[in-house]
């Protein structure tokens, strides 16, 4: 696992993303503060804290007292810049918080915290907290003033009967006015150091200190899914987060080849249950499998400077233009973005492919190319081989993409430059979220396919017998490394020729006139 | 000696034609196999301790360890389908089979087939077994559905 890939990708991703879950504000629900080391019966990461953000903080805001109610939020952000990750605690985040010890009622409070668009510039930020805690340092002074004549008087007082409630019986109510006051003051003054601070990037390396390597990563992972989960709640589309659990399965994968049963796992917190949990990498997988296969529209590409060349080059962009391209810039990044949805939707060709069954048939045995795997396989389990064969197909070199209609909805045909069409089914059909029941993929011959793909199933498998290489099968492996490698010989490689096979024949007979003496 | 202890001795003693013959497997098969993962999957082979008594047609998913697998078996096969995968390695698998079988007077005939369909087993009256991944499995046995056949699940 390499957090590089993570901290340092090679497109621009904007937002910030954070790393320690949606319960940064609870330290019985925070995903770093349960899983840290000890360090002498200390929690790591809570010392952390204390060193890299309360006691900075303390200072700035010559109080102590003053900092403790902030819980920091550990986001990975894109710097304006270099449009790199920097891990940083949250600005934004921090300020916010400073809204709730306001003493407007608490519906206002809310309101006014939603009233900042997500897309906020900071200086934004800065002025709406910064009038905010200025009109709430003047209603404790009106208070001050006129006492219970004021008209703050009421919201006032309930926040100090809730101080109080505190353990802090001994503070008389003036006492509490005038720290208000002061702590808004310092609160004010606070907010021009606060881009030095949290600006400042921190150190990962100090960060993994406090955890165990395999711990961090699946924290992160974890804490990217919540962000996912939540950006489907409020908008039903994909977080870019789902980068970084990207990188981590891939990299789980290339470990699991070692180590087959690798499976790190995490103190979590149910929301639901309202009671701790352990997740795995396992259950990351599981739900990321699952959140993609909700989302059709949603595909990784994976793009060498060679095919964007190619896609810039055919969209009529200049030389010139090309060799200053930068994929960390927003700009260049959106172009070409536009540039590859049209270059697929070119590549589509829903309208040139409508076939009907011939004759009467039952509808199940309608679909050409239903798997034939005896025992059904769980949906999580088909999502997550269709999901690799979407993406292996997605990111090929195909010419054309066919996509079925009426009874071929939800099929798709990729057609190659060496004349292969690679006919897959991933969704029921193109309406309906549901992962097909299908588990083999065929490829078959651009001068045959139409035909071919009129066919049943059993007369395709009965093709397949005969051996009359004009369509073969590869079925969907629970290694769906083993498809790729059948795609790839398909799509890439080359066959047997009678001459290879005298050749092979040679080799090993040659050899044979050496062979040993069984014992 | 069993036949897997004689195929290791030979991999390692015919290292350079293996080497050469994975060069070309490979190129046609668009894979990376490499010698010593090609050592290893054929040295993790645990022979069955199901005996199949009568003759039979096999099918393999044309992986060395699962063709080693089949074998075992040799002189009880008639047809050895490997899925034209790896023809090479397995075409040296199955000579070094029925040299070892030899040694010890026993007649090996099987056909190494390996053409891509599957027409010859069709009339064929022999039993059939398949051996490879589940779906692999199921997704040949439901082409045979009139015939026995025995799942060797790997």
């Amino acid at each position: 696992m390499n957090f590089d890939l993570a901290l340092h990708p090679q497109t621009y991703y904007e937002g910030e993303w954070a790393i320690d879950g949606m319960s940064f504000d609870d330290y019985e629900k925070n995903y770093l503060v349960l899983n840290a080391k000890k360090v002498k019966g200390e929690n790591a990461y809570l010392a952390f804290l204390q060193k890299r953000f309360y006691g900075p903080l303390s200072e700035i805001l010559g109080s102590k007292s003053l900092v403790r109610p902030f819980y920091p939020k550990l986001v990975l952000e894109d710097d304006a810049t270099t449009h790199e990750r920097l891990l940083r605690f949250s600005m934004t985040t921090f300020m916010s918080q400073q809204l709730l010890g306001l003493a407007s009622p608490r519906e206002e409070i809310i309101d006014l915290i939603h009233s900042i668009p997500s897309d906020a510039s900071e200086d934004f930020i800065k002025e709406t907290i910064r009038n905010a805690l200025r009109k709430d340092r003047a209603k404790f002074e009106d208070v001050r003033r006129k006492g219970k004549a004021s008209q703050y008087f009421r919201d006032v007082y309930e926040l100090y009967k809730y101080f109080i409630a505190n353990g802090n019986l001994g503070v008389s109510f003036e006492e509490f006015i005038d720290g208000k006051i002061s702590s808004s003051t310092k609160l004010i003054v606070g907010l021009r150091h606060y881009p030095d601070f949290f600006r400042k990037e921190i150190n990962i390396q100090e960060l993994m200190d406090c955890f165990d390597f395999d711990t961090l990563a699946l924290i992160i992972a974890c804490s990217a899914f919540d962000t996912c989960k939540e950006t489907e709640k409020d908008t039903n589309t994909i977080n870019n987060a789902i980068y970084y659990i990207k990188v981590y399965l891939d990299a789980v994968k290339e470990l699991r080849k070692s180590n087959p049963k690798y499976n790190a796992r995490i103190i979590g917190y149910d929301m639901d249950k309202q009671r701790k949990k352990v997740i795995t990498t396992d259950d990351v997988e599981k739900a990321y499998t699952s959140l993609l296969s909700r989302h059709p529209e949603f595909t990784f590409y994976e793009f060498d400077d060679r095919k964007i060349h190619t896609i810039l080059k055919i969209s009529g962009v200049d030389d010139e233009r090309i060799g200053s391209f930068d994929y960390r810039n927003k700009e260049d990044l959106e172009f070409l973005m536009s540039l590859i949805k049209k270059f697929h939707e070119d590549q589509e060709l829903k309208a040139a492919w409508e076939i009907i069954p011939r004759g009467k048939r039952k509808d199940d045995d309608i679909h050409p190319i239903d798997g034939s795997v005896s025992t059904p396989l769980d949906e999580p389990e088909r999502a997550r081989r269709m999901l690799i064969s979407r993406a292996y197909l997605e990111n090929s070199n195909y010419i054309y993409k066919l996509l079925g209609t009426n009874k071929f909805d939800g099929y798709v045909g990729y057609i190659y430059p060496n004349g292969k069409v690679v006919f897959e089914k991933f969704y029921e059909n193109s309406k309906t979220k549901k992962v097909a029941k299908s588990s083999a993929t065929y490829v078959m011959n651009i001068f045959n396919f139409i035909a071919l793909s009129k066919l049943s199933k059993t007369e395709i498998i009965n093709i397949i017998q005969k051996g009359t290489e004009e369509v073969t099968r590869h079925f969907h492996y629970q290694d769906m490394d083993r498809w790729i490698d059948e795609m790839n010989r398909e799509l890439i490689g080359s066959d047997y020729t009678p001459d290879i096979i005298k050749l092979i024949d040679q080799l090993v007979q040659k050899d044979a006139l050496s062979k040993k003496e069984v014992k | 000696m069993t036949l897997k202890d004689y195929i290791c001795d030979l991999l390692v003693e015919e290292r350079s034609l293996i080497e050469e013959l994975l060069k070309v497997d490979n190129h046609i098969c668009q894979t990376k196999l490499t010698y010593d993962v090609l050592y290893a999957k054929i040295y993790s082979v645990v022979d069955s301790n199901e005996v199949i008594e009568h003759k039979c047609n096999y099918i393999t998913d044309g992986e060395p360890d699962n063709v080693l697998l089949a074998l075992m078996n040799a002189p009880k096969i008639k047809n050895l389908h490997i899925n034209r995968t790896y023809v090479g390695i397995n075409k040296w698998l199955t000579e070094r089979t029925k040299e070892y079988f030899k040694e010890q007077n026993i007649n090996v005939n099987l056909i190494l087939d390996i053409e891509k369909g599957y027409r010859r087993y069709t009339d064929d009256n022999h039993d059939i077994v398949i051996i490879g991944p589940k779906e692999f499995i199921y997704g040949i046995a439901s082409m045979f559905i009139e015939k026995t056949i025995i799942k060797i699940e790997r």
